[in-house]
């Protein structure tokens, strides 16, 4: 979500964002606050870096941390002029023990850079290699992780509009997004 | 359920950034805040592999709270 300033870029992006997490957990988003002496990445995460339990289903929990920047954009319009742009992500579902069973992860710059996918509980002759496997994937947004924890993991959605609301949210998610499937 | 607003959002500020990943730090790694960012400006997490030391990987992430 873009803003005439930094802080306003970041109010706009985390309301967004906390309102796509609240179709399936009551739990607080936190977010490193913006500050012109640091050039940053900044960071959020859900929670308190933990895993937040979802309702229902078979008792997942969604992990979300994420690092981002802010861009400015001199072309635009003063109120559009910043923008948060995700520089790197970690969604996770993990199960009622807490064991990870997914993971996707984009963390540019470091030992497999590219957007990829961890599948855990594989129990056959390759495990070792399934569990530090990197699958290649396309760049995930936070509602196709959480329409996934609803979908396939059934957890219960906390909103009678919930499907609108990830709706919505994913159509800005692509409209501001700078890259879609894949990156370094 | 409901179309109720969602709850707030919090934004940190540096200490309770701080406050926050040093106690993660220590639970998770027994070590302070302070010396994993110590650790870190080293180069001693260069090359962490996020498939093998997950919560490692998860400190990495959310390095800026410690900023």
């Amino acid at each position: 979500m873009p803003g005439k300033s930094p802080a306003d870029a970041l109010h706009r992006y985390l309301e967004v964002l906390q309102r796509t997490v609240s179709c399936v957990s009551r739990e607080v988003l936190k977010a490193t606050a913006y500050d012109d002496s640091r050039p940053g990445p900044y960071a959020l995460t859900l929670g308190g870096f933990e895993p937040a339990r979802l309702r229902g289903g078979v008792g997942i929990s969604l992990l979300i941390a994420q690092q981002y920047t802010f861009v400015k954009r001199a072309t635009l319009s003063r109120w559009q002029r910043w923008k948060v742009e995700t520089a790197r992500y970690d969604y996770a579902l993990h199960d009622s023990t807490g064991a990870e069973i997914i993971a996707y992860h984009w963390h540019p710059g470091t030992w497999s850079g590219r957007p990829h996918l961890h599948v855990q509980g594989y129990g056959g002759p390759l495990a070792d290699f399934m569990r530090k496997a990197h699958l290649p994937s396309g760049r995930v947004s936070v509602e196709e992780i959480i329409r996934c924890a609803i979908e396939e993991f059934g957890a219960e959605p906390l909103r009678t509009d919930w499907e609108a609301v990830l709706a919505e949210s994913q159509t800005a998610f692509e409209k501001f997004r700078t890259w879609p499937i894949s990156g370094n | 359920m409901s179309t109720a607003a969602a709850p707030g959002y919090e934004i940190l500020s540096r200490a309770d950034g701080r406050e926050l990943f040093d106690r993660k730090a220590r639970e998770w790694l027994g070590i302070s805040g302070e010396e994993f960012v110590r650790r870190y400006d080293a180069g001693e997490y260069d090359g962490v592999d996020c498939s093998t030391k997950p919560k490692l990987f998860r400190l990495l992430m959310l390095l800026p709270f410690a900023r």
